[in-house]
């Protein structure tokens, strides 16, 4: 089988590598090899050609599925957006709110971040308490640790400038 | 077996003359005596709080950081991490980073329905993207990038805005004949940032090399786009009455000082109050990000160097938030005099 090549015609190609004397600096013409998929090769840093895979048409089509119909296109924050949810019931177990997923956190940390911003402290701090126990029941092998220590700081925080109750 | 039913995908966003990037473009000197102010790309950072204090400071146009075709037609953790949105993030620029026409095409129909124009990256001379045949490499291939804009406008005609961000050749008439190309394959503009893919950002940019590609493409009557060093409100006229753009795009210039197409020479602090409460509400960036893009304002606006080094020690957001409140008067979205203050307010006496 004849081994894949980068076309290295274009002259501009040359004149950069001579210019800079140096590894790295030749442009890739990607080769295509498959145009219904996208599979194209390019060249690795090492010089050698590597393939890039291409994605079926029933691959696509599941993308599409999940794009359109599960996640509505891509994601919408308007202003206020938060207002019109209580990041208390996201806490019920369910699969959309899956605590494990990074971005689910992230989501209700921003909760307890924006009450902290709009020195709502006593919600903020009602629902660190919460997160802060959620979290720690899952977090394995401390690589939580520092969501959790941003939980502490908001929790302490929050006892210092709020009348807590 | 049961047969999937097909999905139905939406139309792209209608264009009308409040959201259609050309029509602005072409008209902006006509209505508002002045050339059309663009918020290019920049990687990570042209996210959604960020753009919409571009908007908030008269950017006409506004784009997204570069998103990979390729990752965001596969994975959707990658859909989710590249692009958020909202009602008034508009007219949006997305821009792709693309190495072929297939990819395109689908990223095309996937982002069509959510932005008011797609712009392929043919500027980004990170090595990695290169390699990949990505970004800048694409001004070296100039096959590729007509046969990629030609499918795109064939399937869309003038219901998808399409425009390529090119870097200059060594030999500017290499540029003059890709862009001709560019054109001939239905483009709707060119943004043409006039340094090479070796030029460094420290050195000025050649804004006569750009005015040379216009002059030789003028017969195609397609706008172009000047990009490259606008810092400064009086730099959008300069560089458009030099050169003889339509448009100026601003990148670097506006990490620093969002506020720059509206006349401030510097960063106000209203700006700082804005970002504050847009990344508050969108959720949407990391803190580094938040401390970076803080970090690149307040330096424009000659914080001292300590001050800096604190706010860069700090390590989380509400952290970094209880640093402003310990040295500056910093107002929340709906306090009077939100969002408009000029100088830093100071607590501390320095």
């Amino acid at each position: 089988m004849e081994s894949l090549k980068i076309d290295d015609s274009n002259t501009d190609n040359e004149v950069f590598t001579k210019q800079n004397g140096k590894k790295d600096q030749a442009v890739t013409k990607p080769i295509a090899i498959d145009s219904t998929t996208g599979e194209v090769v390019v060249r690795k840093s090492t010089g050698k050609a590597k393939i890039r895979k291409g994605q079926s048409e029933e691959e696509y089509q599941n993308q599409l599925d999940h794009y359109f119909n599960v996640e509505k296109g891509p994601t919408i924050t308007e202003d206020n957006w938060m207002d019109s949810i209580d990041p208390l019931d996201m806490l019920n177990d369910n699969i959309e709110n899956d605590l494990s997923i990074k971005n689910v956190r992230h989501k209700l940390t921003s909760f307890c971040e924006r009450y902290y911003y709009y020195k709502r402290y006593q919600e903020c701090y009602n629902l660190a308490i919460k997160l802060r126990e959620k979290y720690q029941a899952i977090n394995k092998k401390n690589k939580m640790d520092r969501e959790i220590e941003g939980l502490d700081y908001l929790i302490d925080k929050c006892i210092l400038k709020g009348d807590i109750s | 077996m049961e047969t999937k039913k097909k999905v139905v995908i939406p139309r792209p966003k209608p264009l009308t003359s409040e959201n259609d990037p050309l029509h602005i473009i072409k008209t902006r000197m006509v209505t508002h005596n002045r050339p059309a102010t663009i918020a290019g790309p920049m990687v990570r950072y042209s996210k959604l709080p960020f753009r919409q204090i571009c908007r908030d400071y008269n950017a006409d146009i506004v784009y997204s950081p570069m998103i990979l075709a390729r990752e965001f037609v596969r994975n959707e953790h990658a859909r989710q991490a590249d692009f958020s949105r909202n009602s008034s993030d508009t007219p949006l620029i997305v821009q792709v980073g693309v190495n072929n026409v297939t990819d395109l095409l689908k990223f095309c129909e996937m982002v069509a329905p959510y932005c008011d124009g797609i712009g392929i990256n043919c500027g980004c001379p990170i090595k990695e993207q290169i390699r990949e045949g990505i970004g800048c490499a694409l001004i070296y291939n100039p096959d590729l990038l007509s046969s990629m804009v030609r499918t795109v406008k064939e399937k869309y005609k003038d219901t998808l805005r399409l425009e390529t961000k090119i870097r200059i050749h060594d030999d500017l008439d290499t540029t003059v004949e890709l862009c001709r190309r560019v054109c001939d394959a239905g483009a709707d503009w060119i943004t043409i940032h006039g340094r090479t893919r070796r030029t460094r950002s420290s050195q000025p940019v050649n804004l006569d090399a750009i005015k040379y590609i216009i002059s030789k493409i003028k017969d195609k009557n397609i706008p172009v786009v000047a990009n490259g060093d606008c810092f400064q409100l009086s730099d959008v006229t300069r560089i458009a009455d030099y050169t003889g753009a339509n448009a100026v795009m601003a990148v670097r210039g506006l990490l620093e000082n969002p506020a720059l197409f509206s006349g401030y020479g510097r960063c106000p602090w209203g700006c700082i109050e804005r970002f504050w409460y847009r990344t508050i509400e969108y959720t949407c960036l990391p803190f580094q990000l938040t401390q970076h893009h803080l970090f690149c304002m307040l330096e424009n606006m000659q914080l001292s160097k300590s001050l800096l080094k604190e706010l860069m020690s700090t390590k989380s957001l509400p952290e970094m938030l209880d640093w402003f409140e310990d040295n500056f008067e910093l107002k929340r979205y709906g306090e009077k005099g939100f969002g408009e203050r000029v100088e830093i307010p100071y607590i501390k006496i320095e």
